[in-house]
């Protein structure tokens, strides 16, 4: 007996399948065709019209050719938040742990020939020999840890000079001379590495919590005592997009000045992006970034279980952390970069690419600092001072607490003073 | 041996079949066919136990069976199995007992379609892949954190498609229409321990013969050569799961034999004589079938139970009478009024338990049948 349908055509698979190995005699297993990873192939950026170099221009919001005008905008979707994550996965957390790849690359210049070596933290270069630009970004350890998103250059380097200009005149006790002697032209565009991280935290705090009562003795005095009970709780915690820098180079301390980059503005990873750009690839690896930012993470739960218990009095805390639905993103965040020297100093100044926020190191006249500092303290010692003198005929104890309320505010705010002075030159 | 036709020829005044005595026999009560050796003429149908097998024509086909499962429970386990089954059942009809229906069993085989068949077309799954990934717990108790790393299994799910090209031997199909009673009663088989067919396995055994053509039961059997194909797919894929498979096959140089499973049939008459058949699984030893009780015992039972505690409440009465004189009596007395209205009250549970048992074993019997 046959039972069987006609089939008039032999039959095809659809276009965007592939055929995959099968494990079976007689199935052919057919896949979807993988996106071709364009973004992975190096690409030299030459004008199509008049062979010049071209690079990606800000205002054009794509890539420009200088010298003949040409221009064609960047091949991305602006994506936000909604960028895919990727899971902690075995394979790609051993990938990771390798790093980014090799020592160092090698780039073929398909505009002149030439044979380039790249320094392996690298993703973009010029060619020294005809001048073209070159991003490559082949050498990740797993195709999962190359970069899949970034936020464009908004803010350009004309204005970046004219903030950063700006901000250098900024503050009383810098040198006065600053502004007008410092040169800040060499502003370096630069993307650089950030690793996000989703988490969601189940948390179970367990504590003994005081909680104050007043009595009165028989005299009528009032005793406070404490009645500890122990008592548990669950908080939840969602956290979203925590950065971690993917450069162990950088200063963190003025990165974390010119936070924050607005997230919204994702795109999809172009190379169009980078072209005569400065990229860099991380050397902090994935599972370092991670352990940093689960160790903010629990911080972070470990306040929100603080928060939960309505007493100022705990002892005995203790709490377990359950991570699920744990996710990354691997992007790039585009900074310029300038340093200057002062007095025979470098100094370090960033500029966020996307917001124009200034910040870096700036000297400081401590000088100034050490006079306001003397002002600020001066007049409690001086009404101190008379207080004292004035013990004696009975009417010094006024000035002498006014004075010492003053000496107390004057070193507070001397202190702040001191630490934001300190601050200023720190990197 | 292929056999392609959805109808066999009618086997008329045989002698012999597939080289042994056997002769067709059919039942008039339930109308199933049997191959019986002619000393089993007029034996008990061992399908219903109500009618007697005669000698008629059956539809059979020329070639043996391909497979046999062998029978692996002999007598000396049956007795046991049989045991363990009457055991349940308090107030039995009085030949619901393991001699008797030792006495009345007989092996069986029964019979399934075995179907080869060439099948080729197209396939769409989505195909599930096993993956691990890194998760965490952590704990804080004095000021210090611990964590500890998990790994959790998930599932991708990615879609597949593409050809199949494969001959699948031996998928099983009813070749009866109470196949599913049958199956629910005797539980299922491991026909992996099936033998090629043996003369020698068949010997002593009254053969059922199919009352489904190939034609009948081929819906039946197309769903579990898919679920076959659907399991290779998987395989070729390399993957652990699949989901939401669907194809398009075609299946050519169908080749029907059949597969004989081994069983042992017995029965029981109640006490309205109405005849109730037991199935034992001649591989496993799974025994299936109404066990029901005696309402009549049920009845004798209470009615034994009451004149017992009527007997003491007379002795109660007595102990009364006596207690004008002795006044101990009336303590005894009392005491025994107690004990036979208790007594009394117990009664009625042999009057009930038959109904309530013999109610669920029916509820069953209509389950199985649903």
């Amino acid at each position: 007996m046959n039972i069987a349908s006609p089939s008039p055509d032999p039959w095809q698979p659809p276009a965007d399948y592939m055929q995959v190995e099968s494990k079976l005699e007689g199935v052919q297993v057919y896949a979807p065709r993988p996106k071709e990873d364009l973004a992975a192939a190096p690409k030299t950026y030459t004008c199509p019209n008049c062979g010049q170099t071209t690079r990606f221009d800000v205002s054009a919001g794509g890539v420009v050719c200088e010298y003949c005008g040409y221009s064609v905008a960047a091949d991305a979707i602006k994506v936000g938040r909604r960028a895919d994550e990727s899971e902690f996965t075995v394979e790609v957390m051993q990938d990771a742990s390798h790093g980014w790849g090799v020592n160092r690359q090698e780039l073929h210049c398909d505009n002149c020939g030439a044979e380039l070596a790249v320094a392996p933290d690298q993703l973009t270069a010029s060619c020294p020999y005809c001048g073209s630009n070159k991003v490559n970004v082949r050498q990740a350890a797993s195709d999962k840890l190359r970069p899949r998103f970034l936020i464009p250059f908004k803010v350009k380097r004309e204005d970046v000079r004219t903030r950063a200009a700006a901000w250098l005149g900024k503050g009383w006790f810098h040198p006065k001379d600053l502004s007008a002697n410092v040169l800040m032209d060499r502003f370096v565009g630069v993307y650089m590495p950030f690793w996000t991280f989703d988490a969601h935290l189940d948390n179970n705090w367990r504590a003994e919590v005081g909680h104050e009562h007043t009595t009165h003795d028989k005299d009528g005095h009032p005793h406070t005592h404490i009645d500890w009970s122990w008592k548990d709780g669950a908080v939840t915690v969602n956290v979203d997009d925590m950065m971690i820098t993917g450069n162990s180079h950088i200063s963190h301390l003025i990165l974390s000045r010119i936070h924050p980059f607005d997230l919204n503005a994702l795109e999809t990873y172009s190379p169009d992006f980078l072209a005569g750009w400065h990229a860099q690839a991380y050397d902090v690896t994935l599972p370092t970034a991670w352990d940093e930012a689960r160790a903010k993470m629990r911080e972070r739960a470990k306040d929100a279980c603080y928060g939960d218990i309505h007493s100022s009095h705990v002892r005995n805390f203790s709490m377990n952390s359950d991570f699920a639905d744990e996710a990354w993103r691997y992007i790039l965040l585009p900074i310029y970069l300038a340093s200057y020297k002062y007095e025979e100093r470098a100094f370090q100044v960033m500029v966020n690419g996307q917001t124009s926020k200034v910040a870096g190191q700036k000297p400081v006249s401590w000088l100034k600092v050490w006079l306001a500092i003397a002002a600020l303290l001066s007049p409690g010692l001086v009404l101190g001072l008379i207080g004292l003198a004035s013990l004696s005929s009975g009417r010094g104890m006024i000035p002498l607490l006014a004075g010492f309320g003053l000496v107390i505010v004057g070193l507070i705010l001397a202190v702040i003073l001191y630490r934001k002075a300190v601050d200023s030159e720190a990197a | 041996m292929k056999a392609n036709s959805s109808t066999f020829p009618v086997a008329e005044n045989v002698q012999s079949i597939w080289g042994l005595p056997l002769q067709p026999a059919g039942c008039a009560h339930c109308g199933s066919t049997f191959l019986v050796e002619a000393r089993q003429m007029g034996m008990r149908c061992p399908n219903c136990a109500q009618g007697e097998l005669a000698s008629q024509p059956a539809q059979l086909r020329p070639e043996p069976p391909e497979k046999i499962v062998p029978f692996e429970k002999k007598n000396d386990d049956l007795e046991n199995i049989l045991r363990s089954f009457v055991k349940g059942v308090w107030l039995r009809p009085p030949n619901f007992n393991v001699d008797v229906l030792l006495q009345r069993a007989v092996p069986v085989f029964w019979p399934m379609w075995l179907v080869d068949s060439s099948t080729k077309g197209q396939w769409q799954a989505d195909m599930g892949f096993d993956y691990q990934v890194k998760s965490s717990q952590a704990s804080y108790a004095g000021d210090r954190w611990q964590t500890r790393e998990v790994l959790e299994d998930r599932i991708r799910w990615e879609p597949r498609l593409g050809q199949v090209k494969r001959h699948y031997d031996n998928s099983t199909a009813p070749a009866l229409s109470e196949h599913r009673v049958l199956q629910q009663r005797l539980g299922s088989y491991a026909t992996r321990h099936a033998r090629d067919y043996d003369r020698n396995l068949l010997q002593h055994g009254a053969l059922r013969v199919p009352d489904l053509q190939t034609g009948q039961s081929w819906p039946l059997v197309k769903p579990q050569i898919e679920q076959r194909v659907a399991e290779d797919c998987r395989q070729a894929a390399g993957a652990q799961h699949i989901r939401d498979f669907s194809s398009s096959l075609q299946h050519q140089d169908l080749n029907w034999s059949q597969l004989l499973l081994p069983m042992y049939f017995t029965y029981y008459q109640d006490e309205h004589n109405d005849v109730h058949p037991i199935y034992i699984n001649g591989q496993t030893g799974t025994a299936g079938g109404l066990r029901l009780a005696s309402q009549r015992e049920g009845w004798k039972w209470a009615g034994i139970t009451a004149a017992v505690a009527a007997g003491i409440l007379l002795i109660a009465l007595l102990c009364f009478i006596l207690g004008r004189t002795l006044s101990q009596a009336v303590v005894a007395g009392t005491l025994l009024a107690i004990l036979a209205l208790f007594v009394g009250a117990g009664a009625i549970v042999p009057a009930v338990w038959p109904w309530q048992w013999n109610r669920k074993q029916q509820e069953q019997k209509v389950r199985e049948y649903d």
